[in-house]
């Protein structure tokens, strides 16, 4: 089983990239779960067409932690387990603490065991501002951050952030850095702007996405680019990427 | 000045049997603790490991509490402290502070402890403090240290295990596996030795069996050498869930033998102990016997008197309360704040064929406030009960204390007649720290 | 190492410090924290607890109210209390998670007092600083909504409040009531003490005494208060000993007549100091001020709580953890403090014990000697 965790800016496209990997391995014929870890509860949307997952947070407070383990997860396109750990409305309570209590949920309930995915996803908010964020990125979950960014100065700054903590963590043993994804903006210098964030922080590009209206519109139609435009140019650029950064941890997809 | 609310009748400080709801007779918001201290608390218990160390790191109020209890049981020299400040919640050092402090702390003990039990608290889940990460630099830096990861978290006391459980549970988490010995068996998870007259001890050893329970473990290696026992029992209802682990990791059997005051269920028991080692069930007649003179006698003695019963003395209030009264007894009043799974039929019991009887809180607001007795005199069980009555009639046991089986009915039976005729000082009694805690507490 | 204590005890924290100085006084107070987290103050914080009505409750917070920000039910919890108890206000102390969550606990305060009509506020306590900080906050919060103007100075009138009067650090044995008895030998009249052996309705006319006595650090943020609103001068310092007491007495009528305030607390011998007195700086000056007047012992304060260093002397040192106070007692030949300090002490010195509830909360209870305009007379022990 490989697990792997993008972090990145807020509204950098982590979710969308992350649906679209999790759909372009589907489809060739890998078992993913995608674990959104974000009080929004909002990575795994595009898979399920419309239905939401209750988040493990909103079960827990419903009815406690004995509930099956299958209502913690639904079935998105292509067989993707999608589960949202959910948290608390902006500006109150503790997001970081409502991430590691979901994920320490699933762990307690054998999902893992359960729903035996060859490939973990998890999409992890914006800031990581506190340790709950770091979870993901723990031993015992994701082996690979991937980080995902643009050529904006922020994503970038972002970006440089993150892999500062990984840097930190390392002695730790937790995930070390598989790589950067590119998600274009065409803004100016772009691709040499993210190539010296990658040489600054010891890694590399392991794939880009162009900006495209592809992406959009299947956005528009509430669904990834691989389920709504499987021909398309965006999709065989999706499938690119899945394809290295499943090599990167360590797994050979024919995509 | 202060001065005694007058006596004002308040909502909620009581419900009766016909009207309360299981398992929740009252409703739940702000909370009140009467001085009643005999109940075990996570320092008491975690002592019961001899050659052991406690390290609690925590906010300096939490560290008050417990450091106190230590000192109160005169153990302060096994209890050190860490205490967590702002800035390490803004540093986010959390785990450095953990292995940096008990390794100071480790450094300076007079003798080497056999075991560490470091308590993290409810800023460490919500931190996500890196405790994995934590006790492997621990054990990798003290081999011969056996580290046992306690958790001092009531904020969690709805998530999963309860702090209590929880407790009990880690309590035997250095047990490694032993040759298994077939004649060996364990109590576990109980604060309070059993008492040796009691039908389990006398059943197990009349038989050649040796019986341990760690109150009794005067070493650390006796304590490690529970884990040849063949049979681990648990008596006491949050100690089922860590027995049933243990067990489970060091494949033993495990049979849960709550102390029931119900003789169907005594019976059926002490015929599964039997079944398990494998000897003849035992005959229940002179036991039950002993048992129902020792209450019809208690009840001659109190002739009436009204009995209150709470939680804190017995696991099963609501199922004495039963009993008592299909012996004559005149109980009256229960205080608890919620009804647990294994008084259910007894509740439903007590509804129809007590239904006056009456239900308090021992936590709602209103209690600390209503007023504690009427002047008649009342038999009180539990600390709680003899708190809320103002009684100085009452029996002071926690946790069942110690008592099984027919013999523990009987006794308990001699308790209440005891105390009918002998009152006691309940100020100074109840407000005692855990009771029957080793080294004695003073106050 | 900072921080941790082999065997030393903690002091009592900052909301059983709201508690305690809250206690006497009619209101409600509730610890936003987890179930059973208020019995730590119950049993060890408080020896009023047993005989009285005070109400101080638990929120009994949850994993999953603190995760999601359910002040709602905090809000709630509180309201229905406040409605069937009614107090005559309401306290909201916090801890830590709260604070970690950064809960708003005066908009929690307010959302109360809107609801019921009770005063209520909230305090940003956290656990982690000692009950000096709680108090402290407890007493100001109750200045700014209790002490109004329809009171004024009364110059010359000889009338004193009593700051910073909890069993925290003066028990029950009868101190309160030797202050009082102690002022009225001295000419004054007790307008109120905070917060021990009166009501709110005293303190509510705070505003009229010539002048305050503040006794413990927890009481100075009250005496600014008043001194800004009202003008009234403060004297900070315990009547300890005879000869102090009679000095202290003087500083009282001097800062009455004068409306400088002073800190008596901080009086010294010249000799170097050799014994230590630990604990907090008010009372322990003011001891170590009373030793020296006594029987010319030089004492030096080591402070192991929250303080200025307008309330030390330069030879006093402030030492918040065992690590600090260990070399900060090492060329002590006595030591004057709560008996759980013994094992600190430098081996060979002379000890004399001084309980502090704060520190060893009910141990030595019994044994804690009212000081008050008396000789100062402590047994010695020798510490092995």
């Amino acid at each position: 089983m490989i697990q792997l965790a993008l972090y990145g800016k807020g509204g950098i496209g982590k979710s969308t990239t992350a649906s679209n990997i999790s759909a372009a391995l589907a489809a060739a014929g890998v078992r993913v779960m995608q674990i959104g870890c974000d009080p929004k509860a909002d990575s795994t949307s595009a898979l399920l067409g419309g239905r939401r997952a209750e988040t493990v947070i909103d079960l827990i407070q419903k009815r406690g932690r004995d509930f099956p383990l299958e209502d913690m997860a639904l079935e998105g396109y292509g067989g993707v387990v999608c589960v949202e750990a959910g948290g608390p409305t902006p500006g109150l309570g503790c997001a970081g603490r409502a991430i590691t209590a979901a994920l320490e949920l699933l762990k307690e309930k054998g999902a893992y065991e359960k729903f035996a995915p060859d490939a973990v996803i998890y999409d992890v908010l914006g800031d990581v501002v506190c340790g709950g964020f770091s979870v993901p990125m723990r031993a015992g979950y994701a082996q690979k951050v991937f980080i995902v960014t643009s050529g904006e100065n922020m994503a970038i700054h972002a970006g440089a952030n993150i892999a500062m903590a990984v840097e930190n963590f390392r002695e730790r043993g937790y995930a070390s850095l598989g790589g950067i994804i590119l998600n274009r903006r065409n803004v100016k210098n772009e691709d040499e702007k993210v190539l010296e964030l990658a040489s600054d922080v010891g890694t590399e590009i392991v794939g880009a996405i162009d900006r495209s209206d592809t992406v959009q519109d299947a956005e528009e139609l509430g669904k990834t680019v691989m389920e709504a435009f499987p021909d398309s140019l965006a999709a065989a650029g999706y499938r690119a990427l899945a394809r290295a950064v499943a090599a990167r941890c360590g797994m050979e997809v024919e995509l | 000045m202060l001065e005694k609310i007058g006596a004002k009748i308040y909502e909620d400080t009581g419900v009766t049997a016909s009207e309360a709801l299981f398992p929740e007779p009252f409703r739940s918001g702000l909370e009140y603790a009467a001085p009643a201290r005999g109940m075990w608390n996570i320092v008491h218990t975690g002592m019961l490991i001899p050659e052991s160390h406690q390290i609690f790191v925590c906010a300096e109020g939490c560290l008050r509490g417990v450091v106190l209890t230590a000192a109160e049981m005169g153990a302060i020299g096994r209890l050190s402290s860490v205490a967590i400040r702002e800035g390490n919640v803004l540093d986010g050092d959390m785990e450095e502070l953990i292995i940096d402090g008990a390794s100071d702390i480790i450094g300076k003990l007079p003798r080497r402890p056999r075991a560490v039990l470091i308590y993290t608290s409810c800023i460490h889940h919500f931190m996500a403090c890196d405790l994995p990460r934590v006790y492997a630099v621990l054990r990798e830096r003290f081999p011969d240290i056996d580290f046992i990861e306690c958790f001092m978290n009531p904020i969690m006391r709805k998530s999963g295990l309860t702090p209590d459980q929880l407790m009990r549970r880690q309590l035997y988490a250095p047990l490694k596996p032993l040759p298994r010995d077939p004649r060996a068996v364990n109590i576990v998870g109980s604060d309070l030795p059993t008492d040796d007259g009691s039908d389990l001890c006398r059943l197990t050893r009349e038989n050649g069996f040796s019986l341990n329970e760690i109150a009794r473990m005067r070493t650390y290696d006796e304590y490690l050498g529970m884990a040849k026992a063949f049979l681990n029992i648990s008596t006491y209802p949050s100690a089922r869930a860590g027995a049933e682990t243990l067990s489970k990791r060091l494949g033993q059997r495990h049979i849960y033998m709550p102390f029931a005051f119900d003789y169907g269920e005594t019976d059926a028991e002490y015929a599964a102990l039997a079944g398990e080692l494998g000897v003849e069930a035992p005959d229940a007649s002179a036991g039950r016997d002993a048992a129902d003179l020792a209450l019809d006698r208690a009840a001659r003695t109190l002739g009436g008197m009204r009995v209150a019963i709470d939680y804190t003395a017995v696991s099963r209030p609501v199922q004495l309360a039963r009993l008592l009264s299909e012996h004559g007894f005149n109980v009256t009043d229960i205080y608890l704040d919620s009804v647990s799974g294994e008084d259910r039929d007894a509740f439903d019991w007590v509804k129809g064929n007590l239904p006056w009887l009456l239900f308090h809180p021992t936590a709602r607001p209103a209690m600390r406030v209503a007023p504690r007795g009427d002047g008649t005199p009342v038999l009180a069980v539990g600390q709680k009960a003899a708190y809320f009555t103002g009684s100085d009639r009452f029996v002071n046991i926690v946790e069942n204390g110690g008592l099984h089986g027919y013999d523990g009915i009987a006794k308990l039976a001699g308790l209440i007649a005891d105390a009918a005729e002998t009152p006691k000082d309940a100020r100074a009694l109840i407000q005692i720290k855990g009771l029957g805690c080793s080294g004695g507490c003073c106050v | 190492m900072r921080q941790t204590a082999r065997i030393i005890s903690v002091y009592t924290a900052d909301v059983s410090g709201v508690a305690s100085a809250l206690f006497e006084l009619g209101g409600m107070v509730v610890m936003h924290d987890a179930s059973g987290c208020n019995s730590t103050y119950n049993t060890h914080d408080e020896p009023r607890w047993y005989d009285s009505d005070s109400l101080v409750f638990i929120s009994a917070l949850t994993e999953m109210d603190a995760m999601m920000g359910c002040d709602d039910k905090l809000v709630r919890d509180v309201t229905e209390a406040a409605r069937e108890l009614h107090p005559r206000f309401v306290a909201i102390a916090g801890t830590p998670i709260p604070m970690m969550t950064g809960t708003d606990l005066e908009a929690a305060a307010l959302r109360v007092e809107r609801d019921t009509g009770i005063p209520s506020f909230g305090l940003n306590t956290n656990s982690m600083h000692s009950y000096l900080s709680g108090a402290s906050l407890a007493f100001a919060a109750i200045a700014r909504r209790f002490c109004d103007g329809r009171a004024e100075r009364e110059k010359g009138s000889g009338l004193v409040n009593v700051l910073g009067m909890t069993p925290l650090d003066f028990s029950v044995n009868g101190s309160d009531g030797s202050i009082r008895a102690w002022l009225r030998e001295n000419g004054f009249a007790v307008n109120s003490v905070w917060a021990m052996g009166g009501t709110l309705d005293e303190i509510a006319l705070s505003g009229r005494a010539d002048v305050n006595l503040v006794v413990s650090y927890d009481g100075l943020a009250a005496a600014r208060y008043l001194k800004q609103r009202f003008g009234t001068p403060f004297v900070a310092g315990v009547p300890v000993g005879r000869e102090f007491s009679r000095r202290l007495a003087g500083e009282l009528a001097r800062a009455a007549g004068t409306g400088a305030d002073s800190a008596a607390c901080t009086l010294r011998g010249d000799a170097p100091p050799k014994t230590a007195v630990i604990g907090e700086s008010i009372y322990s000056g003011s001891l170590a001020a009373a030793l020296w007047l006594q029987e010319g012992e030089s004492a030096r304060v080591v402070c192991p709580l929250e303080t200025e260093r307008g309330l030390l002397s330069p030879s006093d040192a402030e030492a918040m953890d065992e690590d600090d106070l260990i070399p900060a007692l090492a060329r002590c030949s006595s030591v004057i403090a709560d008996p759980m300090y013994a094992p600190v002490c430098p081996e060979g010195c002379s000890f004399r014990a001084l309980a502090s509830e704060s520190f060893s909360g009910r141990i030595y209870r019994d044994g804690i000697p009212n000081l008050i305009n008396k000789k100062i007379e402590l047994e010695r022990t020798d510490t092995k």
